[in-house]
């Protein structure tokens, strides 16, 4: 028995409304330039786990993964490595954290830049989220432990001798502390896509969620980030602003801190 | 001899667009495919080592995006919003003014969109990976694991599904020009 013919080929027998409808959502191919801003995200994913690895200090790497990491090192783009100096410059990094260390699940990915594919969301009602005040309990994030620079000091774990690019081999490390990662990744997401589709509230709401579960995060400067954004959308300027000079001041070398410059500088 | 998995870079050159354009065709919008497209593959990367090769790679992908689809679809904030009918027409009648050929083009999109959401997933999935993604009926059982007959049976029902609600949509259509005449 053969396959019939496609609904949009001629002898498929769809009407024409069928053929239309189906022709308008043909094309789903990912805009220019998704590709790199993706793996410049991914990047900076597994540079951000990276360091909760090095920081739970419960990380052996192989030397298989040793071989890993200088092959993704060479292959890694300017873009890439350049984000990941700037990010790493002054976080510890005992060793590199492998794959294992984003756990099933872990899904917040760091951009550089908006991707440049658009959604327009005048067709869209949007049922806005249960009314609380969710501002009230978000305090600002307190600067994550890991901003030790490497070598500082003689107490300071020494600087890796490999670039901290990603790895794609397991590696040990604190189960708990992967598990965590992955409820704030998760939640971050969930963040960031109800901030995207026009809901600010609605992520704020999720940020305090996640202030509740987790309150001194692994992935604090992520959740400041979407904090003053989000505040920002929402037209409360001067908060802030006030939050994002104030990061912008504890974080001068984050690669958010491009993000939030216009709105620490806005007048 | 087992060969050793395939490196996470050329997998992901090689199937950034396979997993782009799946995870649309499985009902992620088009603002959030970036971030689902990073999380397929952050998750690639932390599974890659352990892929033994009993399936083909593009298979065991295209499960990852489904299930990744499938969660996205049960978050708060896709529930949370709503196309309903009436706000397409609004729409429609807001853009009466603007270029007809782009206004009508996403409004058949949103349409088209919208009646294939009304498809079971398991439909949808054949549906779609036949009719748009132009895969044969033994590709997409291979892709899906399962068996030829079973796609062909998915198919047929989900044609049923789509044209029901076409002519559903044409009704409305037609009703709409009456009351604008």
């Amino acid at each position: 028995m053969t396959d019939p013919e496609r609904l949009l080929s001629a002898a498929g027998g769809g009407d024409e409304l069928e053929r239309e409808l189906l022709s308008s959502i043909r094309d789903v191919s990912p805009p220019y330039r998704a590709k790199s801003q993706a793996w410049d995200g991914i990047a900076g994913h597994l540079a951000a786990a990276a360091v909760v690895g090095a920081a739970g200090a419960h990380v052996a790497m192989s030397a298989p993964a040793g071989a890993a990491v200088k092959e993704a090192a060479t292959v890694a783009t300017p873009v890439v490595s350049g984000l990941l100096r700037a990010f790493t410059t002054k976080v510890v990094l005992g060793t590199v954290v492998a794959g294992s260390t984003v756990a099933a699940g872990a899904s917040w990915v760091h951009h550089q830049q908006r991707p440049t594919v658009s959604t327009s969301v005048s067709d869209r009602k949007v049922v806005p989220a249960a009314t609380h005040n969710p501002t009230a309990v978000l305090a600002p994030v307190n600067p994550p432990a890991v901003d030790v620079p490497c070598g500082s000091t003689l107490d300071a774990p020494p600087c890796p001798k490999v670039a901290d690019a990603p790895s794609n081999r397991a590696a040990k490390q604190d189960p708990g502390q992967a598990r965590l990662l992955a409820i704030e990744s998760e939640m971050l997401t969930d963040a960031r896509a109800q901030l995207r589709s026009g809901d600010p509230r609605g992520a704020l709401a999720v940020l305090e969620r996640l202030q509740v579960r987790s309150p001194k995060p692994i992935l604090g400067q992520e959740r400041e980030v979407l904090t003053i954004q989000a505040l920002s959308a929402l037209g409360q300027n001067e908060t802030a602003k006030r939050r994002a000079k104030a990061f912008v001041a504890a974080y001068p070398n984050s690669p958010h801190t491009t993000q939030l410059r216009h709105i620490a500088e806005d007048p | 001899m087992m060969s050793s998995p395939p490196e996470f870079r050329a997998v992901y050159e090689a199937y950034f667009d396979f997993v782009w354009r799946s995870l649309r065709r499985l009902g992620v919008r088009e603002a959030d495919t970036m971030d689902l497209t990073q999380r397929v593959f952050l998750t690639v990367h932390l599974r890659l080592a352990d892929f033994e090769g009993r399936s083909l790679l593009r298979t065991w992908l295209f499960g990852i995006c489904q299930r990744m689809a499938s969660d996205y679809r049960r978050s708060a904030s896709v529930r949370r919003e709503i196309v309903t009918e009436t706000a397409e027409l609004d729409s429609q009648r807001a853009d009466e003014d603007g270029p007809l050929t782009i206004a009508e083009s996403r409004q058949r999109a949103i349409r088209a969109e919208s009646i294939l959401s009304k498809l079971p997933e398991p439909q949808r999935v054949v549906f779609v990976l036949f009719e748009l993604e132009d895969m044969s009926g033994d590709d997409i059982a291979a892709l899906l694991d399962i068996s030829v007959g079973t796609v062909r049976s998915r198919l047929r029902l989900a044609r049923e599904t789509f044209r029901r609600e076409v002519k559903r949509l044409a009704a409305i259509e037609s009703a709409g020009r009456r009351e604008a005449v």
